[in-house]
C-alpha cells in the first residue's frame, strides 16, 4: 500500500516506519542505556495512536446517530402524523424547490361533508374518511407530484409541468375518486369534495399561488361545493372572513 | 470521601458516586462545553476511591457522548483496568436502548479495551 503523501491517513505505514526505526536504533546500539526507554516510548506511541483512532471512530459513529436523529425529526416535523402525508411545512419546503420549474399546477381539495360525517358517524369514522381520502389521492397523483394534508379536511396537490387541460383532468379524477368513498353505516354517506385549481406559468412567490388556489377553492365552496373551480383574476385571494356569512 | 451527586442537565449526565459502597453511576447524555473541567473532579474521586482497594462498580447509561467525553470514559476504564490488574474487584455495566444499534457498537468498542467484567444490558428507553 502506498503511503498517503500527507501521512494523515497512512497509519499502517507510519506505524511500520516507527517500528523499523526503533528496531534499527536498538540493533545499532544494543547496549545503549536508553534502548529500553526507547522501546517503552515506542510502545506508548502505539497505544496512544490506537486509542486516538478508537476515540475518533466512536465519535464518528455517535455523530452518525445524531445525524440520523436529525433526519428522523425533520421527517416527523414535516409529515402529518395521521395520514403520513406531508404537512403544510413539508409541502412548503418541497414547493419552494419544485415550484422552480414552470408551469406547475396547484390543487386544493376540501371535503364538503366531513363535519357531517364526524357528527353523524363519530370522529373515528371521520378519521377513517380522511385516511381513505389520503390514500386515494396518493394513489392517483403522479410520482413526481406531491400531496399534503393542508388542514383538517384540506389537501394540497402540486402537479408539476401540467398544462391547463391535464390539470383539469387530474382535478376531475380526484373529485370522482373522492366522491366514490362511502362512509359505511345504516345510512351510508358518500364523501363530496370541492377543488380549487390554479395554474402557474410565471415565476412568482409561492405564497401567491397558495392564496390564489385558496381563492379558487373558496369560489367552489361558495357555489355549493362538489365542484372544481379554476382560479380567475376576478377572485380576490383575500376573501376570507369577508364574504363567508 | 464524600458522596457526590449531580443532577443531569441538557448537556451533562446525572452523576452519583457513593463512597459507602463504591457505586458510581452516570446517566444521560454527555456533551459538556468543557469535558475535562466537568469530569476532572469525577476522575479525581475515582482515583481516590480506587486507592482504598475496595470493590468498585460503575454503571453507565450514557446514550450520547461528545468526543472529549469519549476520551474521559476511556480514562475511567483505564483507571479501572489498572485497579483490576492490581487485584481489585471491578465491574462495569452499561445499559442502552436496543433500538440504538450504533450505541451497541460503541459500547462493544469500550468493552474490547478492558479485561474486567463489563456487562451490557438492553433497557428500552434508557
Amino acid at each position: 500500500m502506498k503511503a498517503h503523501p500527507s501521512g494523515h491517513y497512512a497509519k499502517g505505514s507510519d506505524r511500520s516506519l516507527i517500528d523499523a526505526r526503533v528496531d534499527q536504533a536498538v540493533c545499532q546500539y544494543p547496549d545503549h542505556p536508553l534502548a529500553a526507554e526507547l522501546l517503552w516510548l515506542a510502545e506508548q506511541y502505539r497505544k496512544l495512536e490506537a486509542r486516538f483512532n478508537k476515540i475518533t471512530s466512536i465519535s464518528d459513529r455517535l455523530q452518525e446517530q445524531v445525524l440520523e436523529t436529525n433526519t428522523n425529526l425533520k421527517a416527523q416535523a414535516q409529515s402529518d402524523q395521521m395520514t403520513g402525508l406531508l404537512n403544510r411545512l413539508g409541502f412548503m419546503e418541497q414547493f419552494k424547490i419544485r415550484g422552480e420549474s414552470l408551469p406547475y399546477g396547484l390543487l386544493l381539495l376540501n371535503l364538503d361533508n366531513l363535519d357531517k360525517v364526524n357528527i353523524d358517524f363519530g370522529y373515528r369514522a371521520g378519521d377513517q374518511a380522511v385516511l381513505d381520502v389520503a390514500s386515494t389521492l396518493r394513489s392517483l397523483i403522479r410520482s413526481d407530484d406531491i400531496v399534503a394534508r393542508w388542514g383538517g379536511e384540506e389537501f394540497m396537490i402540486l402537479a408539476k409541468e401540467a398544462g391547463p387541460d391535464a390539470l383539469l383532468e387530474v382535478a376531475r379524477r380526484l373529485l370522482l375518486a373522492v366522491g366514490r368513498i362511502v362512509v359505511p353505516g345504516p345510512k351510508p354517506e358518500q364523501l363530496s369534495a370541492s377543488i380549487g385549481v390554479y395554474l402557474c406559468c410565471d415565476r412568482e412567490k409561492p405564497s401567491l399561488g397558495i392564496s390564489r388556489v385558496d381563492a379558487a377553492l373558496w369560489q367552489a365552496k361558495r357555489q355549493g361545493g362538489g365542484r372544481i373551480v379554476i382560479y380567475s383574476e376576478s377572485y380576490q385571494p383575500d376573501h376570507l372572513g369577508s364574504d363567508l356569512s | 470521601m464524600q458522596l457526590i451527586e449531580r443532577a443531569a442537565t441538557a448537556s451533562t449526565p446525572f452523576i452519583r458516586m457513593d463512597p459507602s459502597n463504591g457505586w458510581i453511576e452516570l446517566r444521560g447524555e454527555s456533551y459538556p462545553a468543557n469535558s475535562y473541567e466537568f469530569y476532572g473532579p469525577v476522575l479525581d474521586w475515582m482515583k481516590e476511591y480506587i486507592e482504598s482497594g475496595n470493590p468498585v462498580s460503575v454503571f453507565f447509561a450514557i446514550a450520547y457522548a461528545n468526543t472529549s467525553s469519549v476520551k474521559v470514559i476511556f480514562d475511567m476504564l483505564d483507571l479501572l483496568e489498572e485497579a483490576f490488574n492490581r487485584g481489585q474487584n471491578v465491574h462495569v455495566a452499561w445499559s442502552y436502548d436496543f433500538r440504538n444499534t450504533r450505541l451497541a457498537e460503541v459500547i462493544a468498542e469500550f468493552q474490547d479495551e478492558v479485561s474486567f467484567q463489563f456487562t451490557v444490558h438492553n433497557v428500552p428507553g434508557s
